[in-house]
């Protein structure tokens, strides 16, 4: 009986699918949102309040890790297999070389103070660990470990001489302190590389402590913190340099939270798979601070000439860039890099990490680069660049005597050294991937394309392998036979 | 008022222009060279190699190679001489009407010169350039294809330099005319310029669309047959010929009649990118691009000239103090009858007989960020397509009776009805007092039946519960019912938008259409039922129905339910209606109904079919009798609501009998009666 009651129901269900069933089917579909990039960020987890858990006293820094490490004892094994800790990476195979070889920071050449081996004590300041002075130091000794410089948020923690926080700071309350790392940890070092505040990478400076919007975007209008990105599990820390990384395993990229064809205007998106992000988006670099662009060591020791900001004596003559325009590169995320003992090009610059790629690599893409220019010294015999000892009482900027710091310094890294020694031309690249802009503040066309083909833009077509402007000539046509070509480089 | 004296200066400059060619070419990192033209040696005006001392003759010069006889005869006659601003500007406004423009050529000795146009390099003079051979060196002169630059050496403020903020050329002085329409062509951000204009800093896209994306002039102004432009034929199988001009015969002899532009669609496919608008053929139809795209400019424009004799007094709009606060032009149905933007300004001569009103068009200054986008922009009371304009224009060919006495555009004189917009208040009035009278008819009514039934108390009628809707008959009736009721409401949204300001006005519409044809197919549905059942015969009144049965029922209805008699006509399966219900539904359903639902369909159709919609006196007609209409459906609803509650015991009873399909009928009467 209760069913006849709403036997009617049929009548309204009826005339309510007939009148729903074409609006749904014939109203304009509006085209779906992409997501929202943040919405791929990690989750930010509160830290524990640490004070009660480490109530000290600390005499020593090693007491600190020990207590840290009674209940993370997971993190001892993580670190000593971190870079940050080994400052090297396992062996990978690279094009152009018959064996595997390693790089990082440990194994390589730079063009700012040239080398770790032998002045441990002044570069290890920014080691993650305690007490890494001399090649004695045992790598797979976890009580070393420096928990705080990536941790302790006092803002008072400071590191000095082969890494061991200077005199009066207070570990009771860096100890007590300690949260997820911020700006300010990772900062510390990579914001001063290269020996000074913006020296070294162009994109990382102290304006990026507290970043406004202009400077970059997501660190200033959305305060995202560096392991926002560079998102760290186990303590591995997402991200290659270009400087030091052989290989692009755990790299991390703009589209790991933006959609590559999000742009509304398709123009745009038909950039993408030739353009790199970072191209449009930084468009200059050191807008707060100046960033050292030359560093000639040829002309250090010299103890007639003034010190300024462009020339001190123990290493040598600067140029610094404001604002600087970056200049661009085919780039596939690898560098031809420079490792020790390889023969210098005696014709020119030497490149010590020229990124690979060019316009027949499909995964190249072009990508915005500060170019560091330094003159720096090399065995006039086998032609390849010396490491000098710098640091301490035999290191060149006590003696100022190349030639002894030289023999020291190929001693401590076992490279041979002829006894004749001149100064050469580098060049390094460093990727400019920092200080991102919004979109308006972002390169327009007329940036690099220009309405009339006689006047030039930022790119330079025909030196990127372009027959003219792509907007008339057309975009980069990959031919099967060059890619596979220029894979095998 | 700023005076300018446009008269008073100009030629020198024109002339160095040509005469002061390219220099210094090593000292300026910035400067251009076109390497691929060949060095090639200077003529005379005799026609023989040119010694120091001679006069040059450029089209001898050039067209040694180039055909310059073709060149001569394709230039138009404008482009032909350098005339001083104050004459560009009566040639342009066509306003001097004491001189022709044979009068003006004469007035002025200075032919433009190949240079002019071809060359973006000033500094220097030709006999400069002439090395020992005698020939020019022609990477220094840069000779290419006219940039952007070039044309605006004359024409509007045209800026391709992006690295120091743009500001307005001397508006006391406006040589180039940019005051015709405040147009910019220029790739900067507005954001970035230096115009002092409020809430710069929101204004974040750039003057032009086009310099933005690196377009020049003559990409869109090119030459006739320059093999890059685009191709028309009217052959049915050929989508692009590829015989063309090949590279070399096109320099050898380029047309230079190139005052005709490519059309936005000649390069844009504009459907692809608009699909989120409806009606998107209609609007086409009737709309310009640059309507919708240069809603705005960021820039002042001539509102008066008044011409002396040799000064020119020119009142701006747009500015106000030095600060800049930009014009909206003025949107009006040309002699084809689409809509386009237009500056309107007052020229005023010394005569009274000279005194004009001029409209110049918009094409440039365009965006997408600032495009009209809201349905509501146009498709309100407030509808800036229903803006008075400053004047009635000379110069445009306008509908007779278009612009009416409030200087408001009458849109129907252009054969447009702007729907949310031209709405006929006579319409209005009538549909509003017919729904009222309606309402105050049945409550009236109403009440008369409610006070009557107090007043008499009588034994209820004998009723027997009797089947009388089919399932189809009911389903039908109530997918028609709920298919009007919501086309009432989205129509009334689609019909006057600003007193739904909540509601979306592009959902309406689709809407609108969709149930339309909801109800347009249920009423074919039920159209084939009732003929092939045979039922339709139930509809149709017979002549003693028009007359005395219809005068019996209506007796009923005013005076005899008041008495308490009963129903003058039986019900049962076979006759559901009584007779006025059959002249209702007839009319209801064989004229109304099917007037609505067509002039629905036309009106819908009109974006495809549009000679359907005109031979129904298109839109101005159509919309209206539709409106109409739906007012007369309006009152229909009310009035057949209200007698369902004069059919069954209960004032609901006629409602549920229409769901359930059963009616307890009143049986009192003979059953032969009927026979």
């Amino acid at each position: 009986m209760s069913g006849q009651h709403f036997k009617w129901i049929w009548l309204p269900t009826a005339v309510l699918c007939v009148l729903l069933v074409p609006v749904l089917l014939f109203l304009p579909a509006k085209p779906k949102p992409l997501p929202a990039p943040e919405s791929f960020l990690p989750q930010r987890k509160a830290h524990v309040d640490h004070s009660a858990l480490m109530p000290g006293p600390y005499h020593t820094p090693q007491q600190v890790t020990a207590r840290c490490l009674e209940c993370h004892e997971q993190a001892e094994s993580q670190v000593l297999h971190s870079s940050h800790w080994t400052w090297e990476h396992e062996a990978v195979e690279v094009p152009g070389r018959s064996e595997a070889v390693k790089g990082g920071k440990k194994n390589v050449i730079n063009n700012f103070c040239i080398g770790v081996g032998g002045n441990w004590e002044g570069c290890t300041g920014c080691h993650t660990g305690y007490g890494w002075k001399d090649e004695s130091f045992n790598f797979s000794d976890g009580s070393n470990i420096d928990c705080l410089v990536c941790h302790e948020q006092s803002g008072t923690y400071v590191k000095g001489k082969a890494g061991m926080p200077v005199e009066g700071v207070d570990l009771v309350s860096a100890a007590q302190s300690v949260g997820f790392p911020t700006r300010s940890n990772c900062g510390a070092c990579h914001f001063g590389g290269g020996g000074g505040d913006a020296v070294k990478h162009g994109d990382l400076d102290s304006s990026l402590y507290f970043p406004p919007a202009s400077v970059d975007i997501h660190m200033g209008k959305h305060d995202m913190q560096c392991i926002d990105c560079h998102r760290t599990e186990e303590h591995q820390i997402a991200g290659r340099a270009l400087s030091v990384s052989l290989d692009t395993r755990n790299q991390i990229s703009c589209l790991d939270c933006h959609s590559e064809k999000l742009h509304k205007d398709q123009r745009i998106n038909q950039h993408t798979s030739s353009v790199a992000c970072q191209t449009c988006h930084i468009p200059e670099v050191a807008t707060r601070e100046s960033t050292k662009t030359h560093w000639d060591w040829s002309q250090a020791g010299d103890a007639n000439r003034e010190e300024s900001h462009e020339y001190q004596k123990i290493k040598g003559e600067f140029k610094y860039s404001a604002n600087l325009k970056p200049e661009y590169y085919w780039h596939d995320g690898t560098s031809a890099r420079y490792l020790y003992g390889d023969k210098i090009n005696t014709s020119g610059a030497s490149d010590l990490n020229k990124p690979m790629g060019n316009i027949n690599k499909p995964r190249a893409k072009i990508f915005p680069f500060k170019v560091h220019v330094a003159w720096q010294i090399y065995d006039t015999n086998n032609l390849h660049l010396l490491q000098p000892k710098t640091y301490g009482e035999t290191g060149f900027w006590t003696t100022f005597d190349w030639d002894s710091a030289v023999r020291q310094g190929s001693e401590a890294i076992g490279l041979d050294y002829s006894g004749e020694y001149g100064f050469t031309e580098t060049r390094m690249y460093w990727p400019q991937t920092h200080m991102v802009q919004a979109g308006k503040q972002a390169l327009a066309c007329n940036d690099c394309h220009t309405e009339n083909p006689n006047k030039k833009g930022r790119l330079d077509w025909q030196a990127l392998g372009y027959p003219g402007d792509p907007l008339r000539w057309g975009s980069r046509t990959i031919r099967a036979d060059k890619a596979k070509e220029s894979s095998d480089d | 008022m700023i005076k300018s004296a446009l008269h008073s200066w100009g030629l020198p400059r024109y002339l160095t222009r040509y005469l002061l060619l390219s220099a210094l070419l090593s000292l300026s990192p910035h400067a251009l060279s076109n390497t691929f033209h060949p060095d090639f040696p200077l003529i005379n005006t005799e026609g023989q190699l040119w010694q120091q001392g001679d006069s040059i003759s450029e089209s001898k010069s050039c067209g040694q190679c180039h055909n310059s006889e073709l060149i001569h005869n394709t230039l138009d006659e404008k482009h032909s001489h350098y005339f001083s601003p104050q004459q560009r500007l009566f040639l342009k406004l066509g306003i001097n009407k004491r001189k022709t423009l044979a009068e003006l050529k004469a007035e002025t000795e200075n032919k433009t010169h190949c240079l002019s146009c071809h060359s973006s390099v000033k500094e220097t003079t030709l006999p400069e350039l002439v090395g020992n051979n005698n020939f020019v060196a022609a990477a220094g002169l840069s000779l290419s294809s006219p940039d952007s630059e070039n044309c605006g050496n004359c024409h509007g403020l045209v800026s391709t330099e992006d690295n120091s903020p743009l500001s307005l050329p001397n508006l006391q002085q406006d040589s180039k005319l940019f005051g015709l329409n405040g147009e910019i062509f220029a790739a900067q951000d507005i954001g970035l310029s230096a115009l002092n204009l409020a809430n710069k800093n929101t204004l974040n896209h750039s003057f032009d669309a086009h310099a933005e994306r690196l377009l020049g002039c003559t990409d869109c102004h090119s030459s006739p047959n320059n093999p890059t432009r685009p191709q028309k034929n009217n052959i049915k199988n050929l989508r692009f010929d590829p015989r063309r001009l090949s590279a070399h015969e096109y320099l050898q002899q380029p047309n230079h009649s190139f005052e005709e532009a490519l059309a936005c669609q000649d390069c844009h496919e504009v459907k692809s990118s608009h699909q989120w608008l409806p009606y998107l053929n209609q609007h086409l139809n009737k709309l310009s691009c640059e309507s919708c795209h240069i809603s705005w400019l960021p820039s002042p424009a001539y509102q008066s000239i008044t011409i002396e004799a040799d000064t020119a007094e020119i009142q701006w709009r747009g500015i106000e103090n030095s600060f800049i606060t930009g014009y909206q032009p003025w949107l009006l149905p040309d002699a084809s009858g689409k809509i386009k933007p237009f500056n309107i300004f007052k020229i005023k001569g010394e005569a009274e007989k000279e005194h004009s009103v001029y409209a110049a068009p918009l094409h440039h200054s365009i965006n997408s960020q600032q495009a009209i986008k809201e349905c509501r922009s146009c498709h309100d009371k407030n509808s800036i397509l229903l803006r008075a304009v400053p004047a009635i224009p000379d110069n445009l060919q306008l509908a007779d009776g278009l612009i009416d006495k409030n200087l408001s555009p009458r849109l129907a004189k252009a054969d447009i009805y702007l729907i949310g917009g031209n709405t006929l208040p006579a319409i209005d009035i009538l549909g509003l007092l017919l729904v009222l009278g309606t309402t105050l008819a049945v409550s009236a009514h109403g009440l008369a039946r409610y006070i009557a039934a107090k007043r008499i108390v009588s034994a209820p009628a004998r009723r027997t519960r009797m089947y009388i809707y089919g399932y189809y008959e009911r389903l039908w009736h109530w997918l028609q019912a709920a298919a009007v009721l919501a086309l009432l409401a989205t129509g009334a949204v689609v019909h006057k938008p600003w007193l739904f300001p909540w509601i979306d006005f592009a959902l309406m519409v689709e809407l609108h259409n969709i149930l339309g044809f909801v109800l347009f197919v249920n009423a074919a549905l039920a159209l084939f039922y009732h003929l092939a059942s045979g039922e339709i015969k139930q509809y149709i009144p017979m002549p003693s129905d028009l007359f005395v049965r219809s005068f019996q029922q209506l007796h009923f209805y005013l005076k005899g339910m008041f008495n308490n008699e009963h129903h003058p006509f039986e019900k049962d399966r076979e006759n559901k209606l009584n007779p006025l219900q059959k002249i209702a539904y007839f009319g209801l359903l064989n004229v109304l109904l099917p007037a609505q639902m067509f002039s629905g369909l036309l009106m819908w159709g009109a974006q495809t079919w549009p000679e359907w919609a005109s031979y129904f006196g298109g839109l101005p007609m159509l919309g209206p009798l539709h409106s109409m209409l739906a007012w007369v459906f309006a009152s229909f609803l009310i009035m057949h609501i209200y007698l369902t509650t004069t059919s069954g015991p209960k004032p609901l009873s006629g409602i549920k009998s229409m769901i359930d399909g059963w009616e307890e009928v009143e049986t009192q009467q003979k059953a032969n009666e009927h026979d």
